[in-house]
């Protein structure tokens, strides 16, 4: 299509800029001799670009004389119907070359909810959406991010799956794809060969097989396959690729700033968290790669802004002497540091008064739990006292909006601890009231956001099932009775999603044609409320004969073989049961840091798992 | 004492940057600056942010060969040395022309000069006629609401002309903070009347030229 032409169109719709590329750090390459790779956000240009696993990846790939990795998103509603209208089939925005002339598809699944936009962006590349459509070796179509360690729910459509950290396999793919198209390989000797790189999940490369209950039988691997495929990871973070310089886009996305990663992985495991499990065993960069990547980026980018990034930062080893070295680089070149991810425990008044010399915004803690019994049950190690502590610390230093997070639908939940959610509100307000140096006419609030709980693969809590829709709403409605004060704000997600986010978090490769049918029913952009259409879900687990609640309220045995039995991510099943016994007596379990639980992330001989610790006996 | 020079910039702005919006400027110019390292000054108070001012907004789709953009510096600095450190980091779609200390100030303004690209040699002839009508009337959006005015005494100057199989015409219009004209008014008229009603095929660009005060003098 002439420019022109295509300028126009981008003028017709909401934020052209989207689409339009060239942004300040974008990487054009000469399309002579390279392998193409097309990086895939399946999602809007505001959310993708704020990831930091795709920045990664891009600026890694790039690195390669012999690749050219361009970036590919959702478009947004508007734009898509010009683009059908005009034959506009989707491009990658550095050539603006469709989505056909590559050799790979690379696609970043970070959450459910974002299956259909897959499907989408390879309708409307024109690019068939099953797997065993595609029958030459390009467009080769691959996926990772966390998403993936279930890959099975999209099994049908993806033709293979990067497991775990990808800044080492996305290259050992690479090598193998530019010698297989030399020696003009089919696609099905490409996966044979590419399913014996460890972390790479060939789906099709697996039959599975059922008991008449439904549930799985087993997986049978099939031409050499391995029988379980093992998650990858970085071993040591300072010698990892990290990009000196980020795209910088011109218009406004979600995460606008400069991204430092301080460590991988989380010492804590609560029982829910699927990122606590899945990314184990931590760990961390030393204090000068902080700094000097930092400083990198600042630089590259002219971000006035810049964030650390991690599961929980004040966990960091080192957390004040790297804060203190940092800040006098930030301070002085006008950044603004921001710490996300801060826990109640460890949260000292040193650590406020740091982060409050840059920008003094509201405080965002996450008990999870409304009672001890609870928090202990989910493995959250965090009392009481050391959230009022906390609370204390943040209104002794002039805050005045705390919000907290909770959840609702835990396993071994009763409505003793959701009143304990409104109960802990009132009193951290009370707190406030009770601090004399308050600031005279100023008034509080406090922010309680709930969430759905969802069980996820990889948690302890992966064998219970989710509440019923009614449930949860009930549950709702009794945490908004119980709150009193006019101060206090409760906001909570709708539970319709969490259902579906349940089914596939958890679910297996008969579900690919439940995806397939809601797609072509008009399922698309289904985390965005206003596109999201719970019927035609609905109406697609019924056309395709499948029962929804099999998938999500079923209590899973520990003996039943699991979609997810054929990833292997270092943490063994035993410790997931021993786990989920321990939560119902309300047992809670140490971290890393404190003592060794035997995981089993120790088979990854790195981070933590090889500080010297008392190792449990239990 | 910080001693604070006023710099301006004058700039060409083309290419994919015409998806810029005006707000998305500020962030832009604002990391390009940081990125020189040059002594930027920055605003007191709370949140402190470097200091950027645009002369007059460019519409968005809108390309331009005269763009002007003021900031100022801590420490006297070689309008020489500004020019270099800019050019350094800017993408090439933005041209910069030169740094300046400021002549006029913004207000100033009295018009703007537009010149829009049709890709259609036979509009010609139908947008001379349109123009030469006593009266053009339509209606622009004010802060009291939508009213109708008369665009004809508006067009300051105007030009049609044949340019390599497309149609060239050029409008001066009223600019600046008491009266501003955006070139779209008219071409919306023209692509309504001199089109059939086929415009969503007719492809235009437009380039803002150039900004000048009362007495016609280039601003700077």
């Amino acid at each position: 299509m002439e420019e022109r032409k295509f300028e126009q169109l981008l003028l017709s719709v909401q934020k052209p800029g989207r689409y339009s590329g060239g942004e300040d750090g974008s990487i054009i390459k000469d399309k002579e001799n390279k392998i193409r790779f097309a990086m895939c956000f399946p999602d809007t240009y505001e959310i993708g670009m704020s990831h930091l696993g795709v920045k990664i990846l891009y600026s890694l790939l790039n690195s390669r004389e012999d690749v050219w990795c361009e970036r590919v998103y959702a478009p947004w509603i508007d734009f898509e119907e010009v683009m059908i209208k005009n034959n506009i089939p989707l491009f990658a925005l550095e050539s603006r070359d469709e989505l056909k002339k590559f050799d790979i598809i690379g696609f970043s699944i970070l959450y459910e909810m974002c299956f259909t936009n897959i499907l989408n962006i390879l309708k409307l590349s024109n690019i068939p959406l099953l797997s065993k459509e595609r029958t030459s070796l390009s467009p080769l179509v691959v996926a990772g991010g966390p998403c993936t360690c279930n890959s099975e729910p999209m099994a049908d459509f993806i033709d293979l799956f990067m497991i775990g950290e990808g800044e080492e396999v996305i290259n050992e793919l690479i090598d193998l794809y530019k010698e297989s198209k030399k020696s003009n390989l089919s696609k099905e000797e490409f996966l044979i060969k590419a399913a014996k790189i460890e972390g790479i999940y060939v789906p099709s490369l697996y039959e599975a097989e059922y008991n008449e209950n439904g549930t799985v039988k087993r997986y049978i691997p099939k031409n050499g396959a391995p029988k379980t495929v093992k998650k990858r990871i970085i071993k040591n973070m300072d010698e990892s690729y990290y990009p000196k310089k980020f795209v910088v886009p011109y218009t406004e996305i979600v995460h606008d700033r400069a991204v430092e990663e301080i460590f991988r992985g989380c010492i804590r495991g609560c029982r829910f968290c699927q990122a606590g499990f899945i990314y184990r065993p931590v760990r961390e960069k030393s204090i000068d790669t902080v700094l000097e990547q930092s400083k990198a980026l600042c630089e590259s980018t002219g971000y006035e802004e810049m964030s650390l990034l991690s599961l929980s930062t004040s966990d960091y080893s080192n957390i004040e002497c790297m804060l203190e070295k940092l800040l006098e680089y930030t301070d002085k070149n006008q950044i603004s540091l921001s710490l996300p991810s801060l826990r109640i425990d460890n949260f000292s008044k040193e650590l406020v008064e740091k982060v409050s010399t840059v920008r003094k915004t509201g405080l965002t803690f996450a008990p999870e739990a409304g009672t001890q019994r609870l928090r202990n049950v989910i493995n959250k190690n965090i009392n009481e006292e050391e959230i009022f502590k906390a609370c204390k610390t943040a209104f002794g230093q002039g805050y005045l909006n705390v919000k907290l997070y909770f959840m609702l639908g835990l396993p071994f939940e009763t409505d003793e601890d959701i009143i304990g959610i409104a109960k802990l509100g009132e009193e951290i307000l009370n707190l406030y009231y009770k601090n004399e140096n308050r600031p005279k006419g100023k008034s509080p609030s406090i922010t309680i956001s709930v969430s759905c709980f969802i069980p996820k693969p990889f948690t302890p809590f992966q064998f219970h099932p989710q509440n019923t829709e009614a449930e949860l709403i009930r549950k709702q409605e009794l945490l908004v009775k119980s709150v009193k004060s006019k101060k206090i704000n409760v906001k909570w997600h709708d539970s319709s999603t969490s259902f579906l986010e349940a089914i596939f978090a958890k679910g297996d490769r008969r579900l690919g044609k439940v995806i397939l049918n809601a797609f072509n029913h008009g399922a698309k952009m289904d985390s965005w409320g206003e596109c999201f259409n719970k019927e035609i879900w609905l109406n697609a687990f019924k056309e395709e004969n499948i029962n929804p609640d099999f998938y999500a309220y079923r209590e899973i045995d520990y003996n039943e073989v699991l979609p997810w039995d054929v990833i292997d991510i270092g943490v063994k099943k035993e410790f997931l049961i021993s786990e989920n016994e321990k939560a119902k007596q309300a047992l809670t379990t140490k971290n890393c840091k404190e003592k060794c639980s035997d995981c089993g992330a120790l088979c990854y001989k790195s981070g933590i798992c090889l500080n010297k610790r008392t190792k449990s006996n239990t | 004492m910080v001693e604070i020079t006023d710099i301006r910039i004058i700039y060409k702005k083309l290419g994919k940057m015409k998806f810029v919006s005006h707000l998305d400027m500020n962030r832009f110019f604002t990391r390009m600056l940081r990125k020189t390292k040059l002594p930027i000054w920055y605003t007191e108070g709370f949140n402190k942010r470097v200091y950027v001012n645009f002369a007059l907004p460019l519409s968005l789709g809108y390309e331009s060969l005269y763009e002007v953009m003021d900031f100022r510096i801590t420490q006297n600095t070689e309008l020489s040395v500004i020019e270099e450190k800019l050019k350094e980091v800017l993408p090439e779609s933005i041209v910069l022309i030169k740094a300046v200390y400021p002549k006029m100030k913004s207000k100033e303004i009295a018009s703007a000069v537009y010149n829009i690209k049709f890709y259609d040699v036979n509009l010609t002839e139908s947008i001379k006629k349109l123009l030469e009508q006593e009266q053009l009337l339509t209606l622009k959006k004010t802060k009291k609401g939508i009213k109708e005015i008369d665009l004809k005494p508006n067009i300051l100057k105007y030009e049609v002309n044949k340019e390599n199989g497309n149609t060239v015409l050029m409008l001066k219009l009223p600019a600046g903070n008491t009266l501003n004209i955006n070139p779209s008014l008219i071409t919306d008229i023209i692509l309504k009347e001199c089109a059939d009603g086929s415009n969503n095929d007719i492809c235009y660009s437009v380039t803002r030229t150039v900004l000048l005060n009362e007495k016609d003098e280039v601003f700077i």
